[in-house]
């Protein structure tokens, strides 16, 4: 399987090949848990996310048209549609406030790592960290998929099924919120650049 | 000096503007830029921001612990789905075989409601019983018996009654 292209790869699949279907999950499985849970902030509803996804796509799989794009950009239109309606369900619960702190919390078992931890090594980027999980899940969404994803605006838009100017006011307003969170946390300060080079020296 | 600044949502779009949106820019805020300095400061602000967030994703997303995938979870919603959807064409299928049994049987005229309730009536031993008597003589009135022709015979015919005319009256003479 592994010198096929994804489209020979979504053929087999299609033809009923088990193997060609598990090849497809085992190699995006890692990328999309990682969306998934920058999207949600909590690795079990990042799983079980990915695994819904990966069971739409499979179960859907003729309806995958590779002129469209990739395999994987199918499937992170998935994904964060799935993310979308569990983040929902979360909502409806009134649990997201705790749920939002999962990741940030240092862990106990020193073999695992966790994000936090790990940018509580470098310094600075554990208060972008920590900030970037206060602001609106929405802006949230559209940062990560700008700047973790790389993706421009115009298919930001089209995962996030709105307009290519509300994808643009939407990460410019996830930066707002973030400015305004690293302002507040350092009082007295005035320029967020230079608190966060201040904190890289010491 | 009542200075006025940019909006920080134009601020924070405008250091978001790559090549291809310098022409949607708009140049009151590159003109406004040029002379406000605490402007400027937030535009480098978001700027140095957008870099800083690409770098912190990147190194969460690395840091985070990613559990062993599980294939069979995948496989066995999968494989259940595909089991409720046979059952589901299944009992379609039986369910219309069936109905096609009970609407040709309701429209043969054979095996009509009546002709069933009579095939009923009659295989049903009260209904033998009641009708054995009617059909026991058995007699064919095309051709009677030697026995049957003796009893007919021997019966002795009932009286007819004579009719007796009373005498009709002379007509009256009537004189011209």
């Amino acid at each position: 399987m592994a010198d096929l292209t994804d489209g020979e790869i979504v053929a087999r699949a299609l033809a009923g090949d088990e193997g060609a279907q598990r090849a497809l999950y085992e190699t995006h499985y890692v990328a999309a848990f990682r969306l998934a849970c920058l999207l949600l902030q909590d690795t079990c509803d990042a799983e079980e996310a990915v695994q819904d996804a990966f069971v739409y796509v499979l179960r859907n799989l003729h309806r995958y048209d590779s002129d469209r794009g990739s395999f994987w950009a199918w499937l992170r239109v998935v994904l964060v549609s799935r993310c979308h309606n569990r983040r929902r369900r979360r909502q409806v619960h009134l649990v997201s406030l705790e749920g939002l702190e999962v990741v940030a919390q240092p862990s106990s078992d020193p073999q695992t790592s966790d994000p936090a931890s790990v940018l509580e090594k470098l310094g600075a980027r554990r208060v972008v960290w920590e900030a970037l999980q206060r602001i609106s899940p929405a802006s949230r969404d559209a940062l990560v998929l700008r700047y973790y994803e790389g993706l421009p605006y115009a298919e930001i838009a089209e995962i996030l099924d709105c307009s290519h100017d509300a994808a643009r006011a939407r990460v410019a307003y996830g930066k707002v919120q973030l400015r305004r969170l690293l302002v507040a946390s350092e009082e007295g300060e005035v320029c967020v650049g230079s608190i966060v080079r201040a904190t890289k020296m010491t | 000096m009542g200075e006025i600044h940019l909006s920080e949502i134009d601020l924070a779009r405008f250091s978001q503007s790559d090549g291809n949106e310098a022409q949607e820019t708009d140049a009151r805020q590159v003109e406004h830029l040029r002379w406000c300095a605490h402007c400027r400061s937030i535009v480098a602000d978001h700027r140095w921001l957008q870099e800083e967030v690409t770098a912190t994703l990147a190194i969460a997303a690395n840091a985070l612990p990613v559990p062993r995938s599980k294939w069979w979870v995948v496989r066995e919603a999968l494989s259940a789905r595909q089991r409720r959807q046979e059952t589901r064409w299944r009992v379609s299928a039986v369910a219309s075989v069936v109905l096609t049994i009970c609407l040709m049987l309701s429209t043969s005229p054979v095996l009509s409601t009546a002709a069933i309730a009579r095939s009923a009536y009659t295989s049903s031993p009260e209904a033998g019983a009641a009708t054995a008597p009617v059909s026991a003589p058995s007699i064919s009135i095309v051709t009677p018996t030697p026995a049957v022709v003796r009893q007919v015979q021997a019966v002795t015919p009932l009286p007819t009654p004579v009719l007796k005319l009373p005498p009709t009256p002379p007509l009256p003479k009537t004189e011209i």
